[in-house]
């Protein structure tokens, strides 16, 4: 009951802005704001930022190429090919899995594409993984599409498991598919820790599935498998890492992601996203309302923001507005501790007294002033 | 009854199976790694293993990172191995300081002619590196490699080639080698990384010839200073203090003898008397990082400490004696903290009062240590700040007391959830989100320690 | 950063324009380099869907590959660059002459190739492209031509040698620019090199913060919006399902023409850009030391060449233990000497030195060459120069610093000092009694930790050692061109 209540106080709060259920990506972008209160709120509300700010100035384009998107289709479709035959070769020859080991289900297939679907699929896994970690004879070795049921910040949420869990009459083996390629052994940092704090989520939300049908969590590896193309062509690879800090850090951020009561309580009276909302007309007052809700609830601006979230340019802007330093990246608010505008820096530079903590920093300009008058006299 | 007699028989049985181990390997190719943590002794070991091989009579090399480290080594394996000579091969602009050339079996060789001949030839891993590289020595029959967790693969690839045989010691909680130049993260991962230790690499190249031995006491750390120090070191490597609990003491004047001193100061000084640590914490602000009000605070703690008339005892004397200024250390993360903290103690006259970088101290002792927390004041935490070696070292030079100055703020930080990382292939560990966790447990420890400003 | 960055960046953020953070510029522009400018598609990363390129504005050449995802189609339109780009590329090698250097003789090339993008995103796609086509078969039934094969080994060789700090064969026009420039934009803000530009150099009337964002919706490549392979997938579409699966170039050819249209706006923007802001900092001075540092870029494309030549130029995918403490080595003293060189070059440069205590500037006061000094035997003669300082000053005695009138010279040392709250009297001592330059007396001086004497060369054993000697062959040295699946 408190689901579905908590579920309502979420749609009420997200009103008609637009969704966005909260799927690995959305928390894997959240992974990457926890200190924005902002951010956490949209996610436990469920509100899409990359839609939210339509009808305004400062809408945002994170539009995937489609041959992005084609490619990773056709990586997937050669994983799955002749029965996922690339895939078990890969856990044969890496993993050890047995030549009998070929068992594969997908349950991408035969469901709806609903929440419904969803629910439906995470039941056949629950199921599916039952079988595998009593040690079923004919349990499947290989899960693609799994999907995990939890609740997050309260609310019922799926993961789906962009990929496959793999077992071997001994652990399971948590796994994703990424289109970007191992070459030389090489991964693009970014890219890979991004997959890797996927693969962790998957890897948590297994082990307390399996505690949840009374197995034994321990069988869900710790190590991870990435499976990529292998330098220039689409052949697949495999790769394992070692995920356990991760999977803690993402512990915590489950326990952290806010329940959107508290939300609520945050937010002054009758302020919600609803009325950020395309629908609620005016962009001026939609934006002033959105001001107003980060004045509430906090912001955290950074030089990640612009990358993945839907608010930067907003966030970006109101800061300018404000010639607050930490527009311009956080090495310069570290630089510029405790001055409050871009102009007081300057003023400071010209020796204006400082107040207070500004001192220390006001010598530092003033001296930095000093010698760049200096050595622009000198080379004149 | 000072030490814990059946902690200092187990390391001693420790140390005789790595040294065992290290002499039966003569001959073939092998690497035995003694692994200890901070204050084991290592020096002491190294010169019992130089003694031991000497007895044996292999020929043997011994190279550290840096010059201080070799000239320290010099002194221990020359007053402990009397009647050989001690071989000391120096850079072209480095001379052994008087006291330890003044040795009588220590030789200094300004001439390659000198080195290529000794039995037991010290040097830096560059400077013996150097040599090899021109053929200015020849192989010899053991290698053994003081802090060989700062040793990069770069350094160990100077000098490998000159034993078969090598033996490693070191410390894994200190500073691991890093570079300047941004592109080294690259090879994170790769077996070709020349920023991996010098363990690392032959552990991870020759898994087979490789063995470690975990070195289970330290002599340094008393059990206050050991109970914090398991922050640094895997679980799997476990370690005792050598000495009983109660030997050292350290004792000041009361505090009500002088007025119009800030009470927090005396407060921790009181506390890091009596329970060995202090925990000053500054009120949460955004600062820069040589902030003047943190450094005050370690320039008065520096000068209340002495105003106080520390004496300390301990198993080395056991008369009270007074505490010297020299042997009291001031550690920061940034030279420019350093510079003004140089300047303002020399200003009243603490010109003896050791101050440096973490990573100038590493493998250093003293009495008492002032930190300047690596957080202090930061609002985000990246690698640097985080590494977990730095706070290492930073912790575990002190034989009788440290006292940490930071703010409010650095706790709040590490208790929020760590920044995502990258991450490379090959590669499991990561360092940010691993100091992340030794910083939260060392706050913890200091909780009981702490004096709020 | 410093705090000078801090002051700039905030007269930049008032002004609404960017301001210049350096007299000179610190890499050599050469006088016809070849810009390049290339379009991925969605995500292949290891194709090129357009090329353009050139040695001056007006002298520009396009190819379009149609659907890069085929390797016949890719590799027709890479070759139509590498038929250029090979030629311009090795001419200089055949000029030579022989320099002295020290003891030693050495021949290298009279000039160097410079090859010019916008962003570091575009040498990484080169980077990829050379991986891709450096290892390709000249021979067997799908033999690729060996035009390709040498542009991916230059191509290689360039991507690695942009790691050197301080290299001039690569020129990456966000980074060249972000290091000359303070604008209030964050460091992923200064990716954009139209951002960074307009930012720069605003249209009239306008702030930067606003011509920026604008500015920033405009992609220069080499990954496009969305929005633009949106409109390019029809394309590619109707020019797949017409040639059938032919690649011959009389079938293909007349066919592109629809998406050469769709690329070439999006070539011509990032061409002007790169061009523009090429321009811009060309028009400073040239810093000194680009002197000394694109002779070495001269003495590694000379190496390159000569390998190319006697080998054709094949290397390992990755670097052996021993290349690559070689190369981290190399590259930290390009560093050093580097920072060290900008600075003595561009009084800027020095101010966060200055600011960090790491350099002191003065006045001289009192000059006394014959001072003298018990050395180890003897007495000696150590000169002593006292400075006076408007600023305290944060060494210690002892410390180790330079002239900068004479940075590859003695060392001195901080022998006094006297700090007073408004300024400081600093005396230093020439370490060694030979004639050496020194500043006068009534002349401004400066002293700073750092100098250009050539770096400790790191010599390596003839032999790795056996612990860093593995069994198996490093993984990607069988350098086979990975074919499989998913080329339509």
């Amino acid at each position: 009951m408190q689901s579905t209540d908590l579920s309502e106080r979420a749609d009420d709060l997200r009103g008609r802005a637009p969704r966005r259920s909260p799927t690995v990506r959305a928390l894997a972008t959240i992974s990457r704001h926890t200190q924005c209160g902002v951010a956490s709120a949209g996610f436990a509300a469920g509100v899409d930022f990359g839609l939210l700010l339509r009808g305004t100035d400062l809408v945002m384009d994170f539009g995937q190429s489609p041959f992005a998107f084609s490619r990773g289709k056709t990586f997937e479709a050669i994983l799955a090919r002749d029965d996922y035959e690339a895939v078990f070769t890969l856990l044969r020859e890496q993993l050890g899995f047995a030549p009998s080991d070929t068992r594969a289900v997908n349950l991408r297939k035969g469901f709806r594409r609903n929440r419904v679907g969803m629910s439906d699929r995470a039941i056949a896994t629950q199921a599916l993984l039952s079988r595998m970690v009593r040690g079923d004879a004919m349990a499947p070795n290989l899960v693609d599409g799994a999907v995990f049921e939890t609740e997050v910040g309260g609310v019922v949420a799926h993961f789906e498991a962009d990929t496959l869990a793999a077992r071997s009459g001994g652990e399971l083996y948590p796994g994703e598919v990424k289109s970007f390629p191992v070459v030389d052994g090489r991964a693009d940092p970014e890219k890979l820790g991004a997959a890797l704090d996927q693969a962790s989520v998957y890897a948590l939300l297994a082990m307390r599935a399996v505690d949840a049908v009374g197995g034994d969590p321990h069988l869900i590896s710790t190590k991870v498998l990435l499976i990529t193309p292998r330098n220039v062509g689409l052949t697949p690879m495999l790769s394992t890492m070692q995920v356990s800090r991760r999977m803690e850090r993402i512990e915590e951020l489950f326990a952290r992601v806010p329940d959107v009561r508290e939300v609520g309580e945050m937010l002054p009276e009758g302020l919600t996203f609803d009325l950020v909302a395309e629908a609620a007309g005016n962009p001026d007052g939609r934006l002033e309302v959105l001001g107003s809700i980060a004045e509430a609830l906090g912001v955290s601006y950074g030089d990640s923001c612009l990358a993945d979230c839907g608010l930067a340019r907003f966030c970006r802007s109101r800061l300018h507005a404000a010639d607050d330093p930490a527009v311009c990246g956080r090495a310069m608010t570290r630089l510029l501790p405790c001055v409050a505008t871009m102009a007081r820096a300057l003023e400071l530079s010209h020796g204006a007294s400082p107040v207070g903590r500004e001192e220390a920093v006001a010598l530092q300009l003033s001296r930095a002033r000093k010698f760049y008058e200096g050595a622009l006299a000198e080379s004149a | 009854m000072i030490y814990d007699e059946a902690a200092v028989a187990g390391a001693e049985e420790v140390a005789a199976a790595a040294l065992n181990d290290f002499l039966s390997r003569r001959g073939s190719y092998g690497a035995v790694v003694l692994s200890a943590v901070a204050g084991a002794g290592k020096s002491y070991f190294v010169s019992a293993a130089a003694h031991a091989a000497r007895r044996e009579g292999m020929r043997i090399v011994v190279c550290a990172p840096t010059n201080e480290q070799a000239f320290s080594l010099v002194r221990s394996i020359a007053l402990m191995n009397e009647r050989e000579t001690v071989t000391f091969y120096p850079a072209s602009k480095v001379s052994l300081p008087a006291d330890i050339a003044g040795i009588p079996n220590v030789r200094e060789a300004r001439e390659a002619v000198g080195a290529a001949h000794a039995n037991l030839l010290i040097g830096t891993f560059d400077k013996l590196g150097d040599a090899f590289a021109r053929g200015n020595l020849y192989p010899v029959d053991g290698l053994l490699a003081d802090e060989s967790y700062q040793a990069d693969s770069g350094r160990y690839f100077g000098v490998a080639g000159l034993a078969s045989t090598h033996l490693l010691v070191g410390d894994s909680g200190q500073i691991d080698p890093f570079s300047t130049v941004a592109m080294a993260d690259d090879w994170r991962g790769l077996e070709e990384n020349p920023l991996q230790t010098a363990v690392g690499v032959v552990a991870r190249n020759h898994p087979e010839l490789t063995s470690i031995h975990r070195f289970p006491i330290t002599r340094r750390l008393d059990d206050r200073a050991a109970a914090m120090a398991t922050a640094f070191y895997p679980a799997d490597h476990h370690f005792v203090p050598a000495l009983l609990p109660g030997v050292r003491e350290m004792r000041l004047d009361s505090s009500l003898s002088r007025s119009g001193v800030a009470t927090h100061l005396d407060e921790a000084l009181d506390l890091a008397a009596a329970g060995g640590w202090a925990h000053v914490e500054l009120p949460d602000a955004a600062v820069l990082s040589a902030d003047p009000e943190t450094l005050e605070t370690m320039v008065a703690l520096a000068a209340r400490l002495f105003e106080r008339r520390p004496t300390l005892r301990c198993e080395r004397l056991r008369e009270w004696h007074p505490l010297e200024r020299h042997r009291v250390a001031c550690v920061v993360a940034h030279n420019d903290q350093k510079d003004l903290l140089r300047l303002r103690l020399d200003e009243i006259g603490f010109a003896d009062v050791v101050v440096n970088t973490a990573n100038k101290l590493q493998g250093l002792e003293y009495e008492v240590v002032i930190c300047w927390h690596p957080l202090a004041g930061l609002t985000e935490a990246d690698e640097f700040h985080a590494d977990p070696g730095r706070l290492c070292v930073m912790l575990t030079r002190h034989r009788h007391a440290c006292i940490v100055v930071g703010r409010a703020g650095d706790r709040v930080l590490v208790e929020s959830i760590p920044p995502s990382t990258p991450a490379y292939l090959g590669d499991d560990h990561d360092p940010l989100a691993e100091g992340w966790r030794t910083h939260q447990q060392v706050f913890a420890t200091l909780a009981a320690h702490r004096v709020t400003v | 950063m410093s705090h000078l960055d801090a002051l700039m960046t905030a007269e930049a953020v008032e002004s609404g324009r960017g301001q210049r953070t350096s007299l000179l510029c610190h890499r050599r522009l050469a006088r016809e380099p070849l810009v390049l400018v290339l379009w991925q598609l969605g995500a292949e990363p290891f194709s090129a869907a357009a090329i353009g390129w050139g040695t001056s504005e007006a002298d520009f050449h396009s190819a379009v590959a149609g659907d890069p995802r085929n390797r016949t189609l890719s590799f027709a339109a890479l070759l139509q660059l590498a038929q250029d780009f090979d030629v311009w590329f090795e001419a200089p090698s055949s000029r030579r002459e022989t320099i002295k250097r020290g003891k030693r003789d050495v021949e290298v090339a009279t000039t160097a190739p410079q090859v010019v993008v916008a962003n570091g995103a575009t040498l990484a796609l080169l980077g990829r492209l050379g991986r891709r086509l450096a290892y390709l078969p000249t021979d067997g039934d799908d033999p690729a031509d060996p035009a390709l094969v040498r542009l991916g080994r230059h191509l290689q060789f360039l991507h690695n040698h942009a790691h050197v700090p301080g290299q001039q064969l690569v020129v990456v026009m966000t980074e060249l620019m972000t290091g000359n420039w303070a604008t209030g934009q964050s460091n992923v803000e200064r990716q954009s090199l139209n951002a960074l530009d307009a930012y720069i150099d605003p249209p009239e009337g306008m702030r930067g913060f606003d011509a920026a964002v604008i500015a920033e919706e405009l992609s220069v490549g080499p990954l496009p919006r969305g929005e633009d392979d949106e409109k390019l997938e029809p394309l590619v579409q109707k020019f797949n399902d017409v040639r059938g699966g032919e690649t011959s170039p009389a079938i293909v050819g007349p066919l592109l023409g629809l998406i050469a249209v769709h690329y070439a706006p999006l070539l011509q923007r990032a061409w002007q850009v790169v061009w523009r802001c090429f321009r811009r900092e060309a028009a400073f001075e040239e810093a000194p030391s680009c002197e000394r540092r694109w002779f070495e870029d001269c003495r590694a494309y000379s190496s390159h060449m000569d390998w190319v030549e006697l080998t054709g130029g094949r290397r390992r995918t990755r670097k052996t233990a021993r290349q690559a403490v070689r190369f981290l080595h190399d590259l930290e003293s390009a560093q050093e000497r580097l920072v060290s060189e900008e600075a003595l070059d561009d009084p800027l440069r020095m101010i966060p030195y200055l600011l960090d205590g790491k350099a002191i500037r003065g006045t001289v006061l009192h000059v006394d060459r014959d001072h003298m000094e018990l050395a180890t035997k003897r007495n000696v003669r150590r000169p002593l120069v006292a400075i006076a300082c408007d600023e305290p000053c944060r060494m210690p005695v002892g410390k180790t610093l330079y002239w900068t009138g004479d940075p590859s010279g003695p060392e001195w040392r901080i022998h006094a000092v006297q700090n007073a709250s408004d300024g400081s009297t600093v005396t230093v001592k020439l370490m060694t009694s030979s004639p050496h330059p020194i500043p006068p007396p009534g002349e401004a001086a400066s002293f700073s930790i750092l100098n250009t004497k050539a770096p400790y060369w790191r010599l390596m054993p003839q032999e790795d050692p056996w612990t860093h000697r593995t069994e198996e062959e490093q993984p990607g040295s069988e350098h086979l061109e990975d074919r499989g699946g998913g080329t339509p």
